[in-house]
């Protein structure tokens, strides 16, 4: 059996937290919110760039993105996925988190239907350019996670890939 | 988890705590950093890589670890490891947080198993961080160290027998009702006596 060793460490978060002089938990929260808007215009060029880039995947809607093109597309909508909380975008987070999602799908799939990546990246621009209501967005993104549902469900053939680091 | 709501007016006081945030992108490290910094901690070092973090760690003494999972050289997960396993003391014990976006299956189970007090999902808000550290700032929790596993205790507080009972439960995991007690309680000085250590002669 192997050895477990238990040990208790006061940190100096437990140590210093409560000390007399912080401020309210209110106030902290605010001015961390405040922070981040100020980044929201570089944020928003940084989302327009990589909304470009994500473009590729639907370049030749056709042929299957390579498993490079889908890494990297992976990568960038992650990226994007933090910005989110620097602009008031509503449910850009959730079509770039099912962008991942499909993307990862398809990388574990061997099945391609073409234009696969079209109705995500459209509606990606719908919400940048916020041109869709919330109950549309809803539809549009059951749409979205209904194809992901297949592509999971499809039998593979080949043995899966590792996907690697992003 | 910490209710905000009544946290909200207690206070918090992170001045002193010295921070580290590394994200190899730098409009993310900016939103980390931002992010405490609106929390009030003055002392926040910056990383953008695991390796400058790594060098920064064996270096200074680090109280806080806000980290992306995308590092580039490493992984934020396998940063949070090498930290864990190392003799990097008080470092390897501070609290660490990762962010991640979408993680896949095989990335939950090292996210689980890196030994991070708890890993966030993007995009995330300065309420989601002040509730992971107002939880870990409450303490109380192990340290836990094992030939697999390196990090704060994984495990949460046991709140008994599930109301409803589950398959596979006999009826007997399930509450009773005990009655009334049949026997006076036993005082002070026979609960002593029960307790009181013996010199035992085998």
């Amino acid at each position: 059996m192997s050895q477990v060793t238990i040990r208790f460490v006061k940190t100096a978060l437990e140590l210093q937290h409560r000390k007399p002089g912080g401020v309210s938990v209110g106030a902290a929260l605010s001015k961390a919110e405040e922070n981040l808007k100020g980044l929201g215009e570089a944020s928003l060029v940084l989302i327009d760039e990589g909304l470009e880039a994500i473009q590729v995947l639907n370049a030749d809607p056709d042929v299957r993105p390579d498993t490079d093109e889908l890494l990297r597309a992976h990568a960038i909508a992650n990226q994007l996925l933090g910005y989110c909380s620097t602009v008031d975008l509503p449910g850009l987070s959730l079509v770039l988190y099912r962008l991942c999602k499909l993307v990862d799908s398809v990388l574990e799939s061997d099945l391609w239907a073409a234009g696969t990546f079209g109705p995500v990246l459209n509606v990606l621009r719908l919400v940048r350019s916020r041109a869709v209501s919330a109950q549309d967005l809803e539809t549009l993104m059951a749409g979205i996670d209904q194809c992901i549902g297949m592509f999971r469900a499809a039998p593979r053939e080949r043995p899966a890939e590792t996907m690697g680091a992003q | 988890m910490v209710n905000l709501v009544e946290a909200a007016d207690g206070k918090i006081n992170l001045r002193t705590i010295k921070a580290l945030c590394i994200d190899s992108n730098a409009h993310g490290l900016e939103i980390l950093s931002q992010t405490l910094l609106g929390f009030e901690l003055e002392k926040i070092t910056r990383a953008d890589s695991a390796t400058a973090a790594q060098a920064i760690l064996k270096r200074e003494t680090i109280d806080l670890v806000l980290c992306d999972s995308v590092l580039g050289d490493l992984t934020g997960y396998e940063l949070v490891r090498w930290l864990r396993s190392s003799k990097l003391e008080p470092n390897r014990y501070a609290p660490v947080f990762v962010v991640t976006g979408h993680t896949r299956a095989d990335e939950v189970l090292q996210a689980r198993d890196s030994g991070a007090n708890f890993v966030i999902a993007k995009p995330f808000t300065p309420a989601v961080l002040m509730k992971r550290v107002l939880w870990v700032a409450k303490g109380g929790r192990g340290f836990v160290e094992t030939e697999n596993f390196t990090g704060p205790d994984r495990r949460h507080r046991y709140d008994g027998i599930p109301v409803e009972l589950g398959a596979g439960r006999r009826k007997t995991d399930g509450s009773t009702h005990v009655g009334d007690a049949t026997q006076p309680n036993l005082s002070q000085k026979e609960l002593d006596e029960l307790l009181k250590p013996r010199r035992v002669s085998l």
